[in-house]
Formats: structure tokens, C-alpha cells, sequence
């Protein structure tokens, strides 16, 4: 036998060795979506605006209850009903600093998700389950279940990327 | 005072025993064949034997002299030689009749037509990174109640922790990456859930070889080791075995067939401990564990060239513990308050059944072909603090393997092949429980917010093709013997296929004097719940393994003395992991499937990131006594080795602690691995094994064992959480452990342990009466830290646990002393 054909059969034999699945691969590419989707400031800052304007949309007439309580939140001293205004200011606060990028879009996303489904009529039954919701202390005390829902999903879940597999 | 007037009346036997020598008559008839299953009487001594195989028998006579000997011969006939002994050892052949000058068959060969047929296969052939023994040299090793299988314990390149329960580290490879063989076929693990009694009995023994690495193609199910128990393949006469203990009895028969066409052997052992001890069960606290094991061997002749073999394994063991709800009597004796109300129900037990063929036509020729059905089952109903879990799981698998050997080149060249069809089994109903996050070294099982435990609803019913096929190549020559081999496994779950070279070598340089080495690589399918499709990760791969090792052995007689050093390189180890997820998942949950029936970034809770490695130097020394002699025998091992693991999974920092994450940036941090090499939990840097046996005379036998050990490293307690969890008022300070993990190692273990044996030996057999006394220099040995969960951390929490190795009596009102563990054993074997 040719050593140049000993060769090749010793390399296959090592291909051959190593034949594992692909499910690796497919995983690596799923996160390097995910990564790629991460948002940066501007995109929060984009995010915050939509979602803020929904909820001052729907919450027409008690804006003031609705800004006091962000300010009780996020320690903040928002005095405007500009979300081109507030916003940056939320997200910079001490308590807006202790949630990621990608974290304050879900709390964003889901905000909006609310604001954009309820009935607006009841604007202080509103204000309640919101306040339950915020950030951090919606893991104990948030009791609407699609609000909390939400959350969960991107807390704990993620974003569902099946398309490759 | 009893002890010692017990142990002051065995030495002053011993001694008396001592003044005795022993002879041996060998009987042979007029061609010069031993004569087996005669009964002689020494009728001066009144002692009466039967001649064994060789045709052989042993006396102890008190002096030279002249003797009278009794021999009742197969046909009726009694003949009554005198007999003159000159010294001790001395051996006289006696005859039936007047000899004739005819050659003598050799020993490994039978007559079939007018060919000799040698009997090939099923033989041991490497050298390298493999450590044989008999049963006669490990049955009777001190501090191992009576157990032969414990014996191996004390080889080099084994790692065991004291009174184990099997799961042995082989050259740092991890305990649970060895496989058990009982004659080739598998057995689930090899001791009881109590430790005291393996599965197999001793005199199902015949040899063991414990391959701690670099093994041979022909064996897998395994990356670490194997441990190979070869049972007898002859029974000359009816005899049996029986053996009384505390905690158990077990029962063995052998009978050949009356036409010589086979035998068969069978055995049974059954616990009672659940009874005899039950005074040593703390208060408040119901404890029922039971044992039971059956072994049956069958053999059948159907042609001088062909057999028919019949197996059945089984081993089955319970276990109900349960800790009340009251309040104690002594508040100082209740248990840790998270184990009250606490409550388990454990069954596992497991079958082999077998039916082997095996066929030699020639002298070059050998095959086996065997039908296998192993199962292996588990349940499980338990209950602490808000985490519940019931599961039933069976494991096995059903096959058709066949072993063969083809002699290419007389003496030089031989093949060794063979394949297992194979479909594998699991069936997983109930639910389990996961831990939320691996990385924490203690969940607690009462924190709800969030939980520590996740219950998992599982499901399976797997029946998987799991094919394996291997060809080994036996080159011999004068100067050298050559073993390459290469192993195909295939595992139909996710259609893996993997292949593994591997081989062995000795370069003869004399006729002792041995250079020896070999290397490979092995592979091994994660267990069944790791790859589980319902609670686990079905995408896992085999775990993987690279062997090396070389060194020499020189081998004179009766002496070995061998010196190995060895590398192994382990990959794609499975390893609990938090990040891995599966991007959709059918909700198999019977409640929650009605509203969510499909669950997107499901936990797969399992991956294949681990690896590590470990090297080290094994040294053995042993002297082995011939049949039939009286003297010493024993060995020395020592063990040094270095075993590190690395998880690769992503720790969070301080930083990422004090920021709330999305699942997806979470989920992104398994790709920065700021995880640790540490040294895996069984690793023990030096181990020195002395074993030394004086067979004194055909009625006293002595043994000693001292062991010594290295710690294995600890993960050190460095606070409590506050006791912020309670069970029912009680609260519960679970330790917090650092983040460094197995840095601590507490001081070395060592034991001396003596065993001196009694043979009262009867026309119709013997009756053996051990004692047993462990750790005799009453040593406090640590075998880790007791964390009181009862009061907080402090500077006499936590404590260092010592072993149980001596016990308390009471010698007056006030005064306890502290006296070794004692074990007292009987065998009658007819």
C-alpha cells in the first residue's frame, strides 16, 4: 500500500472518529442572532418613547398619577408628559441602571403590550396593576397574568428562535 | 475482660497450631492421573480429606513419623499405605495400582478424535494497565467483611472511598465511567445500597481482572475502566457454600451433571439487617432497608466442540426511611431539622438472564454467541421540605453478541472480533427534580422564592438501536506481543457514530524483564436521564476519553514488580448546565399542556462541555503464593495521581449579579468562561495498599491490610445563609460554600486491619470462623465536614466527620473506651 493512500484512509478514519451531531452548530448560531438583536441606547431610547406614548395615550386625563408614579419608582424628577423627554431620563436613573439594555426592553416591550390591550375606561384599576408590574417587584406582586406573562418570557424564557433547528 | 480472655484463648491456639507442619499426599492411578474426589483419612490425626483436581491433599501432622493413611477409592475398594514424613512440605504420591510408564495430557488440553485441542479464547492477553487476581488472594483481606469483590479496592490505580459502594475513581477518571462484567455480561452495580454484601457471592468468583485503563477493544460502556469477574468453568463434585453474618446469609450449590455432560451453580443471599439492627435506630425515624441477590451459572455440553451456557444476575434492593413529625424526647438526639418529616422510598434491582453458545471446531477456531436481556429498574417516592418526586425508570437493553477468535499464524498471529446488536431501553414515567442552577454546591429544598428545585414531568419510552462492533489484532513474537485494536459503537438517538483506536504492547527485553504500554481512545453514552427526552438533553454526545500509559514489569515466578505511568485526557464530559436551552419543546406537563402545549427555550439541564485530565504513576509488588503451600503472600501498591476537571460553564460575577439580565443576555454568557480547573471530588493524591497474607497451616491463616490515603479535596464552608428557610419553626441554616471549589483536604486517611482465620476441616468439607478487627490503631480518620443545620456557622461549625471505624463501650457508669471494629464471619463449605 501506498503511503499517500495510508494516508487518506488514516484521515478519514479520524473524520470518521468525530461524526457528532449538529445540534451544537444550529445552538451557535441561534445565540449569535440573539446577540446580533441586542439592543443598544438608541434602540432603548426608540422602545421607551413607543411605550411610554401608549400609556400616556391610554391613560388620556391621569397622566400626572401615572408620571408621579415613575418618579416614586425610578427616584426621578420628571416633570414634563414628553417620553422624548423622560425617557433618557428613566433609563439613566440609579434604578434604570441596574437593569441591561436588553432588560429594560423587556420591561418596555411589555409595558406597551399592556398599555395597548387594555380597556383605558378604568384608568385607576390601571394604575394599580401597573404599579405591580415594575421592574423588579413584578416577580412577587404582578397579578395580571398577561402583564406577567410577558415579562416571564423575556425574563426566563427568551426570545423563541425555532427557525433554524 | 470477655474480649480479652477470648483473644488471650486464640493466640494460645495459634500457638499450639504453630508447632504443626503440613505434607501433602498426592494420589495417582496407574497411569499416572490424578486421582480426583477420593476421600483419604489421616487416621493418626483423624483428619479426613478429598483429593482435589491435581489428585492432591493436605495434612497437618504434629512430627515426623510413620502414618497411617486411609483411601477409599471410586469402586469400593479401601487401601491402607504407610506413609513416612521426613520434613514439613514434603509431598508423597501414592498409587492405586502398580504404575505403568504412560505419558500425561497436558493440563489445558482435551482429546477429541485424534486432535488435541488447546482452548483458546477468553483469555486475558494484555499486560499493560492490568491488574489480575484470584479469588484465594482477595477473599480473605482484612476489613472488607468477608467480601472478595472489595479486594480489588487495594490494587494500584484504584481509588476508593472506605466501605464504598463500588464506584471506584480508576486512574482519576470519574467513578461513574467503569463498567462491571460478570462473564461478559453486565451487571448494574456490584454492592447492595447498604455496602456490606456485593451482588455476586465469592465463590461465583474464580479470578478478576481489573483493566484501570487503556483496556481492549473488545470491552465498552466504559471511558474509565473495567472490572472483569470471571467465573469458575468447571465443578469436579457436589459442594456448596454457606455464609452466616449479622446482616445477612446467603446459600451456593454446585453439582456437576452424573453424566460429566456440566454442572450448574446456584446461589441465593438475603439481608436481615432491617431486624438484627434495629436497636440503632435513632428515635422518631423509620429505617427498613432489605437486600436480596440470586446468581445462577448453567452449563451444558452439548458436543466435545460446542456448549450451551445459561445465566441469570439479579440483584434487588429496598429502602423506607422516614423521620416523624413529633417532637423528641431528648431535644440533644433530633436529627438536622430539613430531614424532619422527611420521607423516601427507594427499589432498585436489576436482571441479567443469558443464553450463550460457544463452539470451537479446531485449535484455531473459537466463537460464542450470547442473547442477553438486561434491565435495570428504579423508583423512587420521596418528599423534603416543598419538593416532592416520584419516578419509575427502567434501563437495559436486549441483544445478540458475538465474541470469536481465529488463530491466523500458529503462535504469532491471532484475531479477536466480535459485535453486539443491541437495542436499548428507557422508560421514565412520574416526575423528577432538577436543580434551577447547577452551579449552586447546596440547594435547598425549602427556599421557594425563587425555588432551588424545579419538578419535572418526564415520559419516555426509548428504544434505541445502540450496535458496537470491534476487531483486535494479537501479534506475538519472542521479542514482542502487539494488541491494536479499533471499536465502532453507534447510538440511533441522534444517529452518532463513533470510533475508537486503541492497543497495548510488551517489548520483551529478557525473559522478566518486560517494557510495557498502550493508549487509546474510549467513548461512553451519557446516562439515561441525561439524555432523556423529556427531562433531559437528547442532543448529548458520547463522553470521551484519551489513554496512555507505559512502563516495565519484571515478573520472576512467584515475584512481580511493575511500574506504570499513565495520562488521560477526558472531553465532552456531561456536566449540569443552566444556559443550555432547546428552542422548542412539547409540553409534557399534564396540567400545564392544556394551556401551553409547546414551551420555546425549554432547559435541557445537561451538556457536554466538561472535560479534564488526569496522570500519575502506579508501582505494585507481589508475591503470590503457590497452590497448596503454606507461607506468606501479599503485595504493595501505591497510587499517585492528579485528577482535574473543568466545567466551562459561566459563573456569574459580582458585577452580572447586581444587574437584572434578560433571559437572552443570560443565556449569552455561557460563551465567556471564566469557570475554574479544580481537582474532581475523588482525588487522592498518594494511596499506599500493603497487604500481606500468612497462610500459616491448613488450619490458621492471618491477614493484615494498612491502607493510606490522601484526603480528597473538600469545598471549604465559609458562612451560613441566616437561616432564613424553616421547617415547621425549625429553622434551617444551609452552609455557604466558596466559590473556589475542592480546595480544602483534610489529613490523611490510614487503617491497619487484621483478620486471622480458622479452618475446621471435615470429611465432608470445612467450616471457616474469621475475625476481624479494623482500624486497630484506633485512628480518628476524617471522612469529611458535618455541618450542623441547626445553629449557625461557627468556629465548632462545621465539624470534621470521622469515620466509623471503632466502636464506644462502657466499662463502668463514667469511663467508655474506644476499641477497634470488630466483624466475626462464618463460611461452611461442603
Amino acid at each position: 500500500m501506498k503511503p499517500t493512500y495510508l494516508l487518506f484512509l488514516l484521515l478519514g478514519l479520524l473524520l470518521y472518529c468525530e461524526n457528532i451531531s449538529n445540534y451544537e452548530k444550529k445552538e451557535s448560531l441561534r445565540n449569535l442572532y440573539v446577540f446580533l438583536n441586542l439592543p443598544d441606547e438608541q434602540k432603548i431610547l426608540t422602545v421607551c418613547k413607543e411605550s411610554e406614548t401608549t400609556a400616556l395615550n391610554c391613560l388620556s386625563g391621569s397622566e400626572v398619577m401615572y408620571i408621579s408614579i415613575l418618579n416614586n419608582f425610578y427616584n426621578t424628577t420628571i416633570s414634563n408628559q414628553n417620553p422624548e423627554l423622560y425617557c433618557k431620563e428613566i433609563i439613566n436613573s440609579q434604578i434604570g441602571k441596574q437593569f441591561s439594555y436588553d432588560a429594560k426592553r423587556c420591561h418596555f416591550e411589555c409595558n406597551q403590550n399592556f398599555w395597548s390591550t387594555v380597556n383605558c375606561s378604568n384608568t385607576t384599576e390601571l394604575l394599580s396593576s401597573y404599579s405591580k408590574c415594575l421592574p423588579g417587584i413584578w416577580i412577587r406582586e404582578c397579578s395580571d397574568q398577561n402583564f406577567k406573562k410577558c415579562l416571564q418570557n423575556c425574563f426566563l424564557n427568551g426570545t423563541p428562535i425555532w427557525f433554524i433547528n | 475482660m470477655k474480649i480479652i480472655k477470648f483473644l488471650f484463648i486464640f493466640l494460645f491456639l495459634l500457638v499450639n497450631q504453630l508447632l504443626s507442619f503440613q505434607i501433602k499426599i498426592q494420589i495417582l492411578n496407574e497411569t499416572k492421573q490424578p486421582q480426583d474426589n477420593l476421600r483419604v483419612i489421616l487416621i493418626e490425626t483423624k483428619e479426613a480429606q478429598f483429593t482435589d483436581s491435581q489428585g492432591l491433599v493436605e495434612f497437618d501432622v504434629p512430627k515426623e513419623g510413620f502414618y497411617n493413611l486411609r483411601i477409599i477409592l471410586n469402586d469400593g475398594r479401601i487401601l491402607q499405605p504407610s506413609i513416612q514424613v521426613l520434613g514439613k512440605n514434603q509431598t508423597i504420591v501414592v498409587y492405586t495400582s502398580q504404575p505403568k510408564e504412560t505419558p500425561i495430557t497436558k493440563d489445558n488440553q482435551q482429546i477429541v478424535g485424534e486432535e488435541g485441542i488447546t482452548i483458546i479464547g477468553k483469555k486475558q492477553k494484555q499486560i499493560s494497565s492490568v491488574y489480575s487476581v484470584k479469588l484465594e488472594e482477595i477473599k480473605r483481606i482484612p476489613g472488607q467483611f468477608g467480601e472478595a469483590l472489595r479486594g480489588i479496592e487495594n490494587l494500584p490505580g484504584v481509588s476508593a472511598p472506605a466501605f464504598g459502594n463500588g464506584e471506584l475513581s480508576l486512574r482519576g477518571s470519574n467513578t461513574d465511567s467503569n463498567a462491571y462484567y460478570v462473564d461478559n455480561l453486565p451487571i448494574a452495580y456490584p454492592f447492595h445500597l447498604i455496602a456490606l454484601n456485593s451482588v455476586i457471592q465469592n465463590e461465583l468468583i474464580k479470578s478478576i481482572d481489573v483493566y484501570t485503563g487503556s483496556f481492549p477493544a473488545n470491552y465498552g460502556d466504559a471511558y474509565g475502566g473495567i472490572i472483569s469477574i470471571n467465573t469458575p468453568d468447571n465443578v469436579e463434585k457436589f459442594g456448596g457454600l454457606t455464609t452466616f453474618s449479622l446482616w445477612s446469609s446467603s446459600v451456593l450449590f454446585q453439582k456437576p451433571f452424573d453424566s460429566k455432560t456440566g454442572y450448574f451453580i446456584i446461589g441465593a443471599r438475603v439481608s436481615y439487617l432491617d431486624q438484627t439492627l434495629i436497636s440503632f435506630i435513632p428515635p422518631n425515624t423509620v429505617l427498613v432497608p432489605k437486600y436480596s441477590d440470586a446468581q445462577v451459572k448453567y452449563k451444558f455440553n452439548l458436543s466435545q466442540t460446542q456448549s450451551l451456557y445459561f445465566y441469570l444476575i439479579g440483584s434487588k434492593d429496598s429502602f423506607v426511611g422516614k423521620v416523624k413529625e413529633k417532637p423528641f424526647q431528648n431535644p440533644l438526639e433530633e436529627l438536622p431539622p430539613d430531614l424532619i418529616g422527611a420521607s423516601v422510598a427507594i427499589n432498585r434491582d436489576f436482571l441479567t438472564i443469558a443464553l450463550r453458545h460457544s463452539y470451537q471446531p479446531n485449535s484455531k477456531f473459537y466463537t460464542e454467541s450470547t442473547l442477553i436481556q438486561y434491565i435495570n429498574r428504579f423508583y423512587i417516592d420521596g418528599s423534603i421540605g416543598q419538593i416532592k418526586a416520584k419516578l419509575t425508570r427502567n434501563k437495559g437493553y436486549s441483544s445478540f453478541r458475538n465474541d470469536s477468535n481465529w488463530e491466523l499464524f500458529k503462535n504469532y498471529l491471532s484475531l479477536d472480533f466480535g459485535f453486539n446488536l443491541r437495542n436499548r431501553i428507557l422508560t421514565n414515567k412520574g416526575s423528577t427534580l432538577r436543580v434551577t442552577d447547577p452551579l449552586n454546591p447546596n440547594p435547598n429544598p425549602y427556599k421557594t422564592d425563587p425555588p432551588d428545585f424545579e419538578q419535572v414531568p418526564v415520559n419516555d419510552k426509548d428504544f434505541t438501536p445502540n450496535h458496537n462492533a470491534y476487531v483486535v489484532l494479537n501479534i506475538k513474537h519472542p521479542y514482542f506481543e502487539f494488541y491494536p485494536g479499533v471499536r465502532y459503537e453507534y447510538f440511533g438517538l441522534q444517529k452518532q457514530e463513533v470510533v475508537d483506536p486503541r492497543g497495548t504492547f510488551s517489548i520483551n527485553i529478557t525473559k522478566e524483564f518486560q517494557i510495557i504500554g498502550g493508549g487509546g481512545i474510549y467513548h461512553l453514552l451519557p446516562k439515561g436521564d441525561q439524555y432523556s427526552k423529556t427531562s433531559g438533553n437528547p442532543y448529548l454526545t458520547f463522553e470521551k476519553a484519551s489513554h496512555s500509559s507505559g512502563g516495565f514489569q519484571y515478573k520472576q515466578e512467584i515475584w512481580i514488580f511493575r511500574i506504570e505511568g499513565f495520562k488521560q485526557y477526558y472531553d465532552n464530559l456531561v456536566v449540569g448546565d443552566p444556559y443550555i436551552t432547546t428552542p422548542i419543546k412539547i409540553n409534557l406537563d399534564p396540567i400545564k399542556r392544556w394551556t401551553e402545549p409547546i414551551l420555546f427555550n425549554a432547559p435541557l439541564y445537561f451538556s457536554n462541555k466538561g472535560d479534564g485530565f488526569s496522570y500519575g504513576v502506579e508501582l505494585f509488588i507481589k508475591k503470590d503464593l503457590p497452590p497448596k503451600t503454606n507461607g506468606f503472600y501479599g503485595w504493595i501498591s501505591y497510587t499517585h495521581s492528579v485528577s482535574k476537571r473543568k466545567d466551562h460553564i459561566h459563573r456569574p460575577t459580582e458585577e452580572e449579579k447586581q444587574r437584572v439580565l434578560s433571559a437572552d443576555e443570560k443565556k449569552l454568557l455561557q460563551y465567556y468562561d471564566n469557570s475554574q480547573l479544580y481537582s474532581a471530588n475523588f482525588d487522592r493524591r498518594h494511596i499506599i495498599n500493603f497487604i500481606l497474607g500468612w497462610k500459616i497451616n491448613s488450619e490458621y491463616q492471618l491477614g493484615t491490610r494498612w491502607r493510606y490515603a490522601t484526603s480528597p479535596p473538600y469545598t471549604e464552608i465559609i458562612g451560613d445563609d441566616g437561616g432564613i428557610t424553616k421547617n415547621n419553626g425549625r429553622p434551617i441554616f444551609q452552609p455557604k460554600f466558596s466559590e473556589t471549589k475542592n480546595t480544602v483536604r483534610q489529613k490523611p486517611y490510614q487503617r491497619l486491619d487484621l483478620r486471622l482465620d480458622k479452618f475446621l476441616n471435615y470429611e465432608w468439607g470445612y467450616g471457616n470462623v474469621y475475625l476481624e478487627l479494623l482500624n486497630i490503631y484506633i485512628r480518628d480518620n476524617p471522612a469529611g465536614f458535618a455541618f450542623d443545620k441547626a445553629v449557625p456557622y461557627s468556629n465548632v461549625n462545621p465539624t470534621v466527620a470521622n469515620e466509623f471505624g471503632n466502636l464506644e463501650i462502657s466499662i463502668s457508669s463514667k469511663r467508655r473506651i474506644r476499641i477497634p471494629l470488630f466483624n466475626i464471619g462464618i463460611e461452611v463449605k461442603f
